[in-house]
């Protein structure tokens, strides 16, 4: 028999032994409802402009893979370097299992979260192993060396020129149509990791995760089984990074290392970490969206936008209030908003 | 100012950039609209964005086309195929440009094509690659030509003319009877485009090394470079060892500055190379390797040689006007748009698409670098001998065309003797 249970800011359900409850309080959700009604209403602007809502639907796939990337850095307690290498992995798999065997789009998903999961399972020991520097040197290594591989293997990986003409996720018959369906698609991606990246961070696993990046000695003497946790932060953020691989793959239809595998790609994930707030997994969304903005729009100054770009973006470091980004200065304004908050070491 | 304000005020004044640039103003009906995409970070592709800007103000000056005035939209992809594509829909969707300039490395080429299949349904338009090399883009008309039909490759030469033309009859022309070799030591660089050339093309033509035995060369070393190689080396002491003639470098995108650096210190220090192309065919070539790049021979279409009466003027142009060099693609470039312009010409409007692809595919026009047209099944760019690339050897800091010897200037020398 359930039973509802009507509490001052939330509603409790209970069933047999088990609970169930829901904030009702509307510091908890008002400010997240208006956020993702802003991303749900954006194309509606931006219909005429489909290069904008192309840049709109890479600015909520970085976001897609700077959420994890956060997760990781907060649950293994080190920052991963070379986030991009599942990326280069996720989409090789679904492009390869796509062109030489058939598979569907479905079935190319599963096929990339299985390799994913393999290959960051099997290196998962190198957060046990490394730390600091060195963890951050191996991940770094990683995409270039996948990078290489890809030239020396050009049967499979097709070198600089990559692989092409895969199959789309959805075609509706219309170009403008289907550019719309991509954009939600990613915007569906996009906050399907960032509700499970909330969902960890409120819960008992959130707590080993705050625990763990506090002070990894101190963790173990409290009973958590770091090097478990650690392995499920490291495995788990790379397939959600692989995955976000096969949406591009699906969707933009070429995909080449060459472009997603080098350090200026990383570097451009790390700077929308930062910049969105590096202890805040929500703070990638608009880290991620400036970035987007920030990019396309100094393109409109020519050439020197080259060296503009960098430029901004580290002024914005230095702007923001250092560590917390974007989000930590939202936070300030919004003390009372509810959502998990997770230190950082700063050391 | 508080810092949220201030950022607030960085936010919307990117977001009003944002907008104000992409609102176009209304195309006029007798506009004829170009797109030119490449990596502006790139020098290959700015010399291209110059050869752009160049023949369209020399066609606008000469009446436009059709009588309707010529106009170029350039967009910058920072070389990364997610901007591409993004860049492409912009040129195509919002602009409604009648033909896109892809002026960038293959893999850009690739993402445009694809792209543009997506688009070409209901915003007809045609698609140059005027700087991917390979066989990539070209072989996506070739494996289904309804789909890929709008796209048009311009390069200097694909696979099968290396094979056939370059490592088949010039090469063989140049290094038996101008630089006397017997012995030939080929090096590869490990890329997608060099792959048909190692491996060779199935009923097409066997690799180079049986090209070359086939021409009667003795094929006495052959190794495959990484790109992001940087030690040479044992390399040049293994071609030493080996005795060649001459080392015949596959080769475009490799650290060649390192490459020459090390072999003018090497035992191999006074057998010639030839390079298929690269930073060695451009003029800063010499300050950058000090001078040791003497002796080295390379196909570069940046020499002062008049193969028609386009290739002097274009030159002048570029650096005098933009103050750009014409490196590769920037020519590329150039005759693409007057090829194009002779195909619409031939058309005689802008309403059939097909009849435009169609006059493409049959259009003749000169060129800077003799005859542009392209292959009416396959649509790359016709090779030599309508289109030409000197092959030049730096003697005493200039290049000098040696090769053929309708275009030569001056003689192929010994390294020795340029060393004195």
């Amino acid at each position: 028999m359930v039973k509802v249970e009507l509490k001052r800011d939330r509603i409790l359900l209970r069933w047999g032994q088990k609970k169930y409850e829901w904030c009702i309080e509307p510091r908890y959700w008002r400010n997240p409802i208006i956020g993702v009604s802003i991303l749900l209403v954006l194309p509606l602007f931006f219909y005429s402009f489909p290069h904008l809502l192309t840049m709109l639907t890479t600015a909520n796939l970085l976001a897609a893979i700077s959420i994890p990337l956060t997760l990781q850095i907060l649950g293994t307690a080190r920052v991963n370097f070379g986030p991009q290498f599942y990326l280069g992995i996720g989409g090789y798999t679904a492009a390869l299992l796509n062109l030489h065997l058939g598979w569907n789009p479905l079935f190319t998903l599963i096929g990339t979260i299985v390799v994913c999961g393999s290959v960051s399972f099997l290196l998962s020991p190198i957060t046990w192993v490394a730390k600091g520097l060195y963890f951050s040197l191996i991940t770094l290594i990683l995409p270039l060396a996948f990078l290489d591989l890809t030239y020396q293997f050009g049967d499979i990986f097709r070198g600089e020129v990559g692989l092409f003409g895969m199959s789309s996720l959805l075609d509706l018959g219309r170009v403008r149509w289907n550019y719309l369906s991509h954009y939600y698609l990613s915007l569906f991606l996009m906050l399907v990791y960032l509700f499970s990246a909330d969902k960890i961070g409120r819960s008992r696993f959130g707590v080993t995760l705050a625990a763990i990046n506090e002070n990894e000695d101190v963790a173990r003497m409290m009973g958590v089984n770091v090097n478990r946790y650690k392995v499920f932060y490291y495995v788990l953020p790379s397939i959600l990074t692989g995955i976000v691989g096969w949406f591009i793959v699906h969707t933009f239809r070429s995909f080449a290392g060459v472009t997603y595998l080098p350090l200026e790609y990383m570097l451009k994930v790390l700077f929308i970490v930062i910049i969105g707030g590096r202890a805040f997994v929500y703070g990638a969304v608009p880290g991620a969206y400036v970035v987007a903005m920030l990019e396309e729009g100094l393109r409109t100054f020519g050439h020197i936008s080259h060296w503009l770009f960098p430029l901004v973006l580290i002024a914005l470091i230095y702007i923001l209030p250092r560590g917390e980004g974007l989000w930590g200065l939202y936070h300030k304004r919004h003390p009372r908003d509810y959502f998990p908050k997770l230190h950082v070491r700063r050391e | 100012m508080q810092k949220s304000r201030l950022l607030f005020i960085v936010v919307s004044t990117v977001l009003a950039v944002i907008l104000f640039a992409s609102t176009a103003p209304a195309k006029r009906e007798k506009e004829i609209r170009l797109g030119f995409m490449g990596d502006l970070s790139a020098p290959f592709s700015l010399s291209a964005e110059a050869a752009a800007k160049l023949a369209v103000e020399e066609i606008n000056e000469a009446g436009g086309i059709l009588g309707r005035p010529v106009r170029l939209f350039v967009e910058d992809t920072g070389g990364e195929i997610p901007k591409g594509i993004e860049v492409y829909k912009k040129l195509v969707m919002h602009n409604r440009v009648n033909a896109v300039i892809v002026a960038e490395k293959v893999e850009m080429g690739v993402a445009g094509i694809q792209i543009g299949a997506e688009l070409f349904r209901e915003f007809p338009h045609v698609m140059f690659s005027t700087i991917g090399s390979g066989d990539a883009i070209w072989h996506h008309v070739r494996d289904d030509y309804d789909r890929f039909k709008f796209g048009f490759q311009t390069y200097y030469f694909v696979s099968s003319h290396y094979l056939e033309i370059l490592g088949g009859k010039l090469l063989p022309d140049f290094y038996g009877n101008v630089v006397g070799a017997k012995k030939i030591a080929i090096l590869y660089e490990d890329m997608d485009w060099t792959r048909p050339i190692r491996r060779g093309l199935p009923g097409v033509s066997p690799p180079l090394k049986e090209v070359y035995e086939n021409a009667g060369f003795e094929v006495v070393y052959e190794a495959t470079l990484s790109l992001d190689q940087q030690v040479f080396s044992s390399i040049f002491e293994r071609i030493a060892q080996s005795e060649t003639d001459i080392i015949d470098c596959v080769v475009g995108y490799i650290d060649q500055v390192s490459f020459i650096k090390q072999w003018v210190d090497s035992p191999a220090r006074n057998i010639p190379w030839f390079f298929w192309g690269g930073i060695a065919g451009m003029p800063m070539a010499w300050d950058m390797t000090g001078g040791a790049i003497a002796g080295g021979s390379i196909g570069s279409s940046f020499v002062r040689v008049p193969i028609t009466e386009k290739t002097i003027p274009f030159m002048d142009n570029m650096i005098g006007k933009y103050k750009v060099g014409p490196i590769f693609g920037s020519h590329t470039t150039y005759d693409t748009i007057f090829g194009y312009r002779k195909a619409l010409e031939q058309a005689g409007d802008l309403k059939d698409i097909n009849r435009i692809i169609k006059e493409l595919e049959n259009v003749r026009e000169t060129a800077v670098l003799g005859t542009i047209g392209w292959d009416p099944k396959y649509h790359y760019n016709i090779p030599y001998p309508e289109y030409i690339t000197p092959i030049v050897q730096w003697q005493d800091g200039q290049m000098v065309p040696v090769y053929p010897e309708d275009i030569a200037l001056g003689s192929f020398k010994p390294v020795t003797e340029l060393r004195k």
